[in-house]
C-alpha cells in the first residue's frame, strides 16, 4: 500500500511538471517572455520536447528505484528531494535554451504598454466571505470536541502527527489537545489568507485583448478559489479526523486514511483540470496566435521563477511558471511571511 | 474605467494617470461617486512606487475631481467641485495661447485647428 502511494506521489510531482509548458501564461515559455506565436516555432518544440523526454527519463529512474527497494519512507524523502533538484536543473536548462533562443531571434517588447481595471477588485474574483463561515465552523466543531472529551482521557494520549499512519506520539493530553486545535486553527487561517491573495495579486491584463484578458483572468481567479476553498474543507475534515482518532472515537485506521486520500487527491486532481484548461491567469482562453510581445520582465524574474523587483510594491504576483501566485522578494513582508510559517512549522515539530 | 499606460512615453506616469482620468470623467465613464482602487492597490497592479499614484491623486484633488471619503476612500467628486471657474478660464486661455500662437508661426491655419478641437470635442463625447 504505502509503496503504492510513494509511486503515486512521484506520478504526480512529475505530471504536474511536465505541465508547466502548457499552463504557464501564453506569452512565457521556461520563465522567459516570449510572443505567444513563437511557442509554436519548431526551435521552441525541439526545446520542450527535449524538456519532456529528459524528465520521463528521469521520473521513471525515479519511481523504478521506488518499486525496487520498496516501502521504505527515507528512501521516498530521498527521491522526493533528489527528483526536485533534477527536475528544477532540467527545468534550468531549458530556460537557458529559450533565453539564447529569444537573442538569436531578437524577440523585443515592442510597446511597453499596459492596461489597468479601475474596478477590478470588485469583480467576483473570490468566493464570498460568508464561506468562510465553514472553516470557523470546522474550528468551533474541533475545540468543542477537544473540550467535550477532555475529562475523560488518559493523561497521556496518542497524537497520530503524520496523517499517512506511522509512529504516534505519546504525549500529555493537555499539551496534544492545544497541538490539535492550535493546528486546525492554523491552517483555516492559512487557507483564508491564499483567499486574500488571489484578491490582491496583481491584475495581468493583455493591452492587445482588454476585454477577454479581464473575463480570463477573473474566471482563472474564481475557479481556483472555489477548488482552494475545498481543498481547506478537506484539510479541516483530516484534522478533525485524526482528532477523533486520538481520543479514540474513531478506530478504523484504514478508512481514515482512504477518506484523507480523496479529500486531498480529488482537490489536487480538480487543480491539475482546471489548470489545464485555464492556465495562468486564464491565458489558455486568449489568442495564441500573437507575435506581439507585449511585457518582457525577464530582468525581474531569477531564474524565471523568483519575482525581486525592489521598485513594485505589489506583495502578492502571478506566477511565472506553472499556475498560482508567488511572493514578491524584494519586499520585507513576503520574508516576514515566509519567517512567519517557518517558525509555525518549527514550533509545532518542538511542541510534538 | 480602464486605464492604459505607456511605460516607455515621454509623459510620467503620474501624468498619464491624471490626464486618463480626468478625461474618464469628460467620457461620463466615471461619474460622482465612483469609487477608485487605493494608492497601494493602483501603485501594485501598475508595479509603480506608491508615491507615483499619491501624487496623481494630490493633483486630482487640489483640482477637485477627486475627493477622499471616509468610508469608500477615494471617489470622483460632484460636479460642481470642478466647474470651470473664471480663473481657470483665464490660466485656460492663456496655456492655449502658447500652443495657439506657435502653431500660427509653424504655418498652421485657423480650419486646422478648428478641426482638431471639434476632432477631440467629438472623441470625448462620442466616446462614451
Amino acid at each position: 500500500m504505502d509503496t503504492l502511494l510513494y509511486v503515486f506521489i512521484h506520478v504526480l510531482m512529475l505530471g504536474s511538471l511536465i505541465m508547466v509548458p502548457r499552463i504557464s501564461g501564453n506569452d512565457v515559455e521556461f520563465g522567459i517572455n516570449v510572443p505567444p506565436k513563437a511557442k509554436s516555432e519548431p526551435e521552441s518544440r525541439a526545446i520542450r520536447k527535449q524538456f519532456y523526454a529528459i524528465n520521463c527519463g528521469l521520473g521513471g529512474m525515479i519511481m523504478g528505484l521506488q518499486v525496487v527497494f520498496g516501502n521504505n519512507v527515507n528512501l521516498f524523502m530521498v527521491l522526493l528531494f533528489g527528483s526536485l533538484v533534477l527536475y528544477t536543473m532540467v527545468y534550468l536548462r531549458s530556460h537557458r535554451q529559450v533565453k539564447a533562443l529569444k537573442a538569436e531571434k531578437g524577440w523585443v517588447a515592442t510597446k511597453k504598454s499596459m492596461v489597468i481595471d479601475t474596478t477590478f477588485r470588485k469583480r467576483r474574483l473570490t468566493v464570498s466571505p460568508v464561506w468562510y463561515l465553514g472553516y470557523v465552523a470546522i474550528i468551533l466543531v474541533t475545540a468543542a470536541t477537544a473540550l467535550y472529551h477532555f475529562d475523560s482521557l488518559p493523561d497521556m494520549v496518542n497524537v497520530q502527527a503524520n496523517s499517512t499512519g506511522g509512529q504516534a506520539t505519546l504525549m500529555p493530553k493537555g499539551r496534544a489537545m492545544m497541538y490539535m486545535v492550535g493546528l486546525q486553527v492554523f491552517m483555516m487561517a492559512l487557507l483564508t489568507g491564499v483567499q486574500l491573495m488571489i484578491r490582491k495579486a496583481k491584475q495581468n491584463l493583455n493591452p492587445n485583448q482588454v476585454e477577454a484578458s479581464i473575463q480570463a483572468n477573473v474566471s482563472f481567479r474564481y475557479v481556483l478559489s472555489i477548488i482552494l476553498y475545498f481543498l481547506g474543507i478537506g484539510v479541516g475534515i483530516t484534522l478533525y479526523m485524526s482528532l477523533l482518532m486520538t481520543i479514540g472515537l474513531m478506530e478504523d485506521a484504514g478508512l481514515v486514511t482512504a477518506v484523507i486520500l480523496l479529500l486531498t487527491f480529488i482537490p489536487a486532481l480538480v487543480l491539475i483540470g482546471a489548470s489545464l484548461k485555464y492556465g495562468q491567469d486564464g491565458s489558455r482562453l486568449l489568442d495564441a496566435e500573437s507575435e506581439d510581445l507585449v511585457r518582457d520582465e525577464d530582468n525581474l524574474w531569477k531564474w524565471g521563477m523568483f519575482y525581486v523587483n525592489a521598485n513594485d510594491p505589489a506583495i502578492f504576483v502571478g506566477k511565472r511558471v506553472g499556475v498560482g501566485w508567488t511572493l514578491n522578494f524584494a519586499r520585507w513582508q513576503s520574508w516576514a511571511m515566509l519567517a512567519g510559517l517557518v517558525i509555525f512549522i518549527i514550533v509545532m515539530l518542538v511542541f510534538v | 474605467m480602464l486605464l492604459s499606460l505607456d511605460m516607455n512615453s515621454e509623459t510620467p506616469i503620474y501624468s498619464q494617470i491624471c490626464n486618463q482620468i480626468v478625461k474618464a470623467i469628460a467620457m461620463g465613464q466615471l461619474s460622482e461617486g465612483d469609487e477608485l482602487p487605493s494608492v497601494r492597490s493602483l501603485a501594485s497592479d501598475i508595479g509603480v512606487n506608491l508615491h507615483t499614484v499619491n501624487k496623481a491623486y494630490n493633483a486630482l484633488k487640489a483640482d477637485g475631481f477627486l475627493v477622499v471619503n471616509r468610508r469608500k476612500g477615494v471617489i470622483v467628486n460632484h460636479k460642481e467641485a470642478y466647474k470651470a471657474t473664471v480663473q481657470y478660464e483665464a490660466g485656460l486661455k492663456e496655456q492655449l495661447e502658447v500652443l495657439v500662437v506657435e502653431s500660427l508661426a509653424r504655418g498652421l491655419g485657423q480650419d486646422v485647428l478648428n478641426d482638431m478641437i471639434q476632432q477631440i470635442i467629438e472623441d470625448t463625447k462620442g466616446g462614451s
